[in-house]
């Protein structure tokens, strides 16, 4: 085999951004994978509805409104700070910056999770209480592993742009922790609507 | 044969560049080896994320596992060969067949499709690695852990005991008391794991790793088939995920999910399962279907004919294979109009198989056939996947199927198109691909004597069963009464696994003697058109010594003999790749992968050890994720590379 | 030496169809076989079988014929000289990309037939045949069925275990549910199966058009016994019918004679009463069959075993060797007792 080199890429860039990005694809395809799973406990969430004459189930309080449309509404307020995060690392900003916009987020992930604890009271159910206490309770507990899972790996981040040493792909994570944490926001909102919204339709 | 497209090569110079000199290759030969060499010894084996190695350790353990499958069928068909037979009892035979479906679907079909993909894509695409080659590593150590937490239990009598499909409430903790059940369910988490960690890495790379010039429309059949499965475990795996958890939540913590008494329902597992299991037999059956395409190409020496049609009819099985699961159900209360739909749904996938079929007929009546044993194994792919297909539309028909549901007819069903359509294509690709994988040639005589083996004993085993079905059969019974008439088919049924025994053995020896006194292969003793066939046998650590550039749909037809078009520029001294453009592969930057690590088989053995617990308690899920969380901080803790590439280092480079 | 290949390829499938459609021919008398139907609804989709069986077998011959030309064809050309071969050869693109779409297009065409028979065939056996249907309830329990005769007159309801009597000609309508896991109600002489589940009611019918014994079997996999819970169909005239009717309905005849009277008492002192009813006696348990008239049976444990004093005997004394896990315990008496435990039961008629 004799070989003829057509073609030098020397000078390219070691590292990029979005769909350019091989762990931009990767957090993408996690996305999609969570987000067939919560699809489909979607799914089962009205199937198990059929089972039941009344909705929740007799003696069954619907779920608190409130506890819960506050925690709505602070993650959809979470998604500004790191939309900021993301738009500062883009432009290769200061580290201690981003470190901070991304700090605040982890307060919003924190305040969530604590909510969440009230949410998971406020269904007035247990999970051992019949199919209606175990669906909800499975969405919403699948949701806070989320939560957590992404409050986390966003204090580690900021974490590493406040000590380093910050390498550009630390921008890169950045912005794939910005997508990331938009799936978390979006799907509960979607999880919400079903969860507390349409209960009370249903 | 000239594509064009806006590339940045250098085709406005009016001669080719000259060739790369001798000198210069082996110096870089000699750079990428050392850059690339792997650790020696148990501890290198153990940090290895080289995509070879992790595939070839898929494949090892998968055909393990296929050979305690068949060990297991074998004792089925023992028992079944006469009426009343006591050589194994009712508990042991239910954890045999349970333990024979979750072996062969779990441990064995999908783990060796994505294997090959593992093994083959990154070769076939240019690329040198896949692209998380960490991640790689401890899709491979799942695997292995479930598998082994399977095998465990069962050798001491733990076995899941409620069939592959596990339907509830027979494997609710009502009527499965013990752990048997539980185990079956965390084994499905690590398989599921595995399996979702393989189409991640596959989309990934396919999308980002490919070689310039290889646009979406050069891609080779094979790769396409990986990338189409890959989205569909992305899509199917989520639905078993979600009700093994509700099994095990059922079992551990009195959830009640399955639990009509507290409104649950028997028939949610029942989609769920085959919400995921039916597109699970197609995610087995399109890798299959690529390597058909390499296997027909190679040996007829001629392009495949209708490559978008071979392409679409891929695609619309995949989507398609998501709208037939209610064909598991006709027997249960479900109304008749949606029955009706299944029905034509699953009449209509026939219609892109047939597709396939009638594009390969085409390009070997337009080629010249090579009967090697490869060649055979594809030959009796054609022969039996026709037939399970013409049954699967048989029992695609609702009355039809009330008759034969859940008798040895369906039986024969899937086997003729599981072992048809995609164990036959799969030793079809074997035998193309050994020389690749081993530097070795395999015996074109014992795998004919394979060949002939499998295909007599998988008819004589499996066509009988057709009739026992309609002669009143079920599924999954231990023993049957004398005066059923059921005996005599039973035991040609059983003489036929004998001839399958023979033939793997045939294999294993062919394998193992080839290993050791099979002629050298060269890079491409078959004259075969794909990328993987560009360099050494077996392959060095980094694949191609410099990446390709791609002209065409068969890169080594359509280049000028015994000369390639390269990518120069790539540094020697860190792992690293180039990551395209998806449509037209593009070079848009380089790309480092990450070296060889214990980290992956800590997490592995960390998660999975929380996994195992939460078969007992389900503070193992807490204590684990602990120990997870602490060997991922150190997968992502940062650190500086060595050789810090900046502009102006790379300039001054 | 290529053409002898395609040769032993096309005698390898010759020597396949003779030896299968003689095997096919041996699943068309019997016992337990859709392909001998007793009713209406197994002889619609017999007759669905034999067309499907016939068009498949036409279609899977012709496209391996197909294949095995396309085979000897191209074995028979000059082989390639250079790389340019290759790629497609303009002349033969036309040809080939006729073969194709006349190959999908006959399948769409043959799959449509498909469709259309299979529906036809659904709605034909979907809707029950002749008004005013029998209605019996089965239960399925793990390993045997419960069978219940419906009637607005509490005196009039039957309870047997494992032997459903129908008459012949007469539809009949089963409503089923479980009792513990899914089971399968399957006797296909008269009809394809139907699930039971537990949560869920199903319903299904047959009628059976020839007088006979039908078997069944559950088919839906149960636990330990699935393999040995079977049923049996006893299709009679109206009148016998009528009459085995009547006498299930009445309490179990008394015992008379002094052996029958021990064996009585064995049974109703014993743990067989806890499990067992016999109707007009104080055993009342019902966690197993219905035993009021258990010698009018053909078989017992659910159609593994016909119904002999010695069968009987064995099945009392150890049931776990005859059917390994079911819920009924070994039951140790001594030869006496035994006996007239036996005469007492063979007097239940």
């Amino acid at each position: 085999m004799r070989r003829r080199a057509v073609l030098d890429v020397a000078m390219l860039d070691d590292h990029s951004f979005g769909v350019r990005a091989p762990i931009w694809w990767g957090n993408l395809l996690m996305i999609f994978i969570e987000g067939a799973a919560f699809a489909l406990m979607v799914v089962s969430y009205y199937y198990i509805r059929r089972n039941f004459n009344t909705w929740p189930p007799e003696r069954t309080y619907l779920p608190d409104m409130g506890v819960s449309t506050v925690n709505v509404i602070l993650q959809l307020v979470s998604v500004a700070p790191i939309w900021y995060a993301s738009k500062l690392a883009v432009a290769h900003k200061s580290p201690a910056e981003i470190g901070r916009w991304l700090m605040l987020v982890v307060v919003f992930g924190i305040a969530a999770i604590v909510l969440r604890a009230f949410e998971l009271r406020g269904l007035h159910t247990r999970y051992d209480s019949n199919a209606y206490g175990s669906i909800t309770w499975m969405i919403l507990i699948t949701h806070l592993a989320h939560l957590i899972a992404g409050s986390i790996e966003t204090f580690l981040i900021a974490l590493v742009m406040f000590i380093g040493p910050v390498e550009r792909k630390h921008y890169t994570d950045t912005t794939v922790m910005a997508v990331y944490w938009y799936f978390v926001v979006g799907s509960w909102v979607a999880l919400w609507l079903v969860v507390f919204v349409s209960v009370r339709f249903i | 044969m000239a594509y064009s497209q806006s590339l940045p090569m250098r085709d406005d110079v009016p001669e080719p560049p000259p060739f790369i000199t001798a000198e210069v290759e082996n110096d870089v030969r000699a750079k990428l080896s050392a850059t690339w060499k792997e650790k020696s010894g148990f501890y290198g084996w153990l940090t290895s994320t080289n995509h070879k190695s992790i595939a070839k350790r898929y494949l090892v353990t998968a055909i393990i596992f296929f050979i305690l499958g068949g060990l297991e069928a074998g004792m089925m068909r023992a028992q079944l060969s006469r009426p009343e037979n006591r050589f194994i009892g009712p508990d042991l035979y239910n954890q045999i067949f349970t333990m024979h479906g979750s072996t062969m679907m779990f441990l064995f079909a999908v783990p060796v499709m994505e294997a090959v993909g593992l093994y083959l894509v990154p070769l076939m695409i240019g690329a040198r690695n896949v692209a998380f080659p960490r991640l790689n590593a401890l899709g491979y150590w799942m695997y292995l852990f479930g598998g082994l937490l399977l095998y465990g239990a069962f050798f001491f009598n733990t076995g899941p005991d409620a069939g592959w499909f596990s339907y509830v409430p027979l494997s609710g903790p009502a009527y499965s008391p013990g752990k048997r059940i539980d185990i079956w369910a965390q084994m499905i988490t690590f398989t599921e794991i595995a399996a979702l960690i393989g189409a991640v890495e596959i989309v990934t790379t396919i999308f980002k790793l490919r070689a310039p010039g290889m646009s979406l429309n050069r891609i080779p059949l094979f790769v396409w088939g990986q990338l189409i499965t890959a989205f569909m475990i992305i899509f199917a795996l989520p639905a078993i995920v979600v009700s093994s958890t509700m099994l095990a939540t059922d079992r551990l913590i009195d959830t009640h999910f399955f639990n009509p008494a507290e409104g649950g329902d028997a028939l949610l597992w029942q989609h769920l399962f085959w919400f995921f299991g039916h597109p699970e037999v197609y995610i087995i059956f399109i890798p299959a279907l690529g390597m058909v395409s390499s296997v027909v190409e190679t040996f007829t020496q001629r392009r495949i004919f209708g490559y978008p049609a071979m392409l679409l009819s891929m695609v619309s099985t995949a989507f398609l294979g998501f709208g037939l699961w209610v064909h598991h159900m006709f027997a249960t209360p479900l109304p008749q109009l949606g029955q009706s739909f299944f029905t034509a749904a699953s009449s209509a996938i026939s219609i892109p198989s047939g597709v396939q079929i009638f594009c390969c007929i085409a390009t070997i009546w337009s080629g010249r056939p090579r009967f090697t044993a490869s060649f055979m194994f594809v030959l009796g792919f054609f022969f039996l996947f026709i037939i399970g297909g013409l049954t699967g539309v048989m029992i695609a028909s609702v009355p039809y199927d009330l008759q034969v549901h859940d008798t040895f007819f369906i039986v024969a069903h899937f086997h003729y198109v599981l072992l048809g359509g995609a164990v036959f294509p799969l030793w079809a690709g074997f035998y193309l691909w050994f020389p690749k994988l081993t530097g070795r040639m395999l015996s074109e005589r014992l795998g004919k004597w394979n060949f002939w083996l499998f295909f007599i004993g998988m008819n004589v085993t499996f066509f009988p069963m057709h009739i026992l079905g309609l002669m009143g059969m079920p599924r999954r019974v231990y023993t049957y009464l004398p005066e059923m008439g059921w005996g005599p088919l039973n035991l040609l049924s059983s003489v036929g696994a004998v001839f399958i025994v023979a033939s793997v053995l045939v294999f294993l020896s062919n394998v193992f003697r080839s290993l050791r006194f099979g002629a050298p292969a060269g890079e491409n003793p078959w004259n075969a058109p794909t990328l993987e066939w560009a360099t050494t046998s077996p392959p060095p650590a980094y694949n191609h010594l410099f990446i390709p550039v791609v002209e065409g749909r068969d890169p080594l037809w359509d280049a000028a003999p015994g000369e390639l078009s390269v990518v120069s520029g790539l540094r020697t001294d860190r792992h690293e790749g180039l990551v395209t453009s998806i449509m037209d592969a593009i070079p848009e930057r380089r790309y480092e992968f990450k070296k060889e690590t214990i980290l992956p088989l800590l997490l592995a053995i960390f998660g999975g050890g929380c996994i195992a617990i939460a078969i007992f308690t389900p503070w193992g899920v807490t204590v684990g994720a602990i120990m997870a969380l602490i060997v991922l901080v150190g997968w992502f803790w940062p650190t500086i590379s060595p050789d810090h590439d900046t502009p102006v280092a790379r300039a001054r480079r | 030496m290529m053409a002898t290949r395609c040769r032993v390829q096309l005698g390898t499938a010759a020597r396949f169809t003779l030896p299968v459609f003689a095997l096919t021919m041996s699943a068309c008398s019997g016992f337990q076989s859709a392909l001998d139907p007793k009713g209406p609804r197994a002889a619609e989709v017999a007759r669905l079988h034999w067309t499907l069986t016939a068009i498949a077998t036409a279609v899977y011959i012709i496209v391996i014929g197909a294949l095995v030309y396309a085979l000897w064809r191209a074995s028979t050309r000059e082989p390639f000289i250079d790389e340019h071969q290759y790629h497609e050869n303009p002349d033969q693109a036309g040809v080939m990309k006729r073969g194709v779409i006349i190959g999908v297009t006959a399948t769409a065409i043959i799959l449509g037939v498909f469709l259309v028979l299979s529906v036809s065939t659904g709605s034909a056996v979907a809707t029950v045949r002749g008004d005013k249907p029998l209605r019996i309830d089965v239960v399925g329990h793990q390993w045997w069925w419960e069978v219940n005769y419906d009637d607005p007159i509490p005196q009039n309801q039957v309870k047997t275990a494992n032997e459903i009597h129908v008459p012949v000609g007469r539809s009949v309508l089963l409503k089923m549910r479980s009792s513990d896991v899914i089971h399968s109600f399957w006797a296909p002489n008269l009809s394809g199966k139907k699930d039971l589940i537990p949560g869920h009611e199903t319903v299904t019918w047959f009628r059976a058009d020839t007088a006979g014994v039908y078997r069944g079997q559950c088919a839906e996999f149960c636990g330990y016994q699935h393999a040995k819970m079977a049923f049996y169909i006893v299709a009679e005239p109206r009148v016998d019918f009528e009459h085995w009717l009547d006498q299930q309905r009445g309490p179990a005849p008394k015992a008379t004679d002094s052996l029958t009277q021990t064996g009585e008492r064995v049974f109703l002192s014993g743990a067989c009463a806890m499990c067992h009813t016999i109707g007009g006696t104080g055993a009342g348990g019902n966690i197993g069959p219905d035993l009021t008239h258990l010698a009018s049976r053909r078989t017992i444990a659910a159609g593994t075993l016909p119904m002999t004093t010695g069968n009987l005997a064995g099945w009392i004394l150890d049931p776990q060797s005859i059917k390994p896990g079911t819920k009924m315990p070994p039951t140790q008496l001594d030869p006496q007792s035994l006996q007239a435990l036996l005469a007492y039961l063979g007097s239940l008629k």
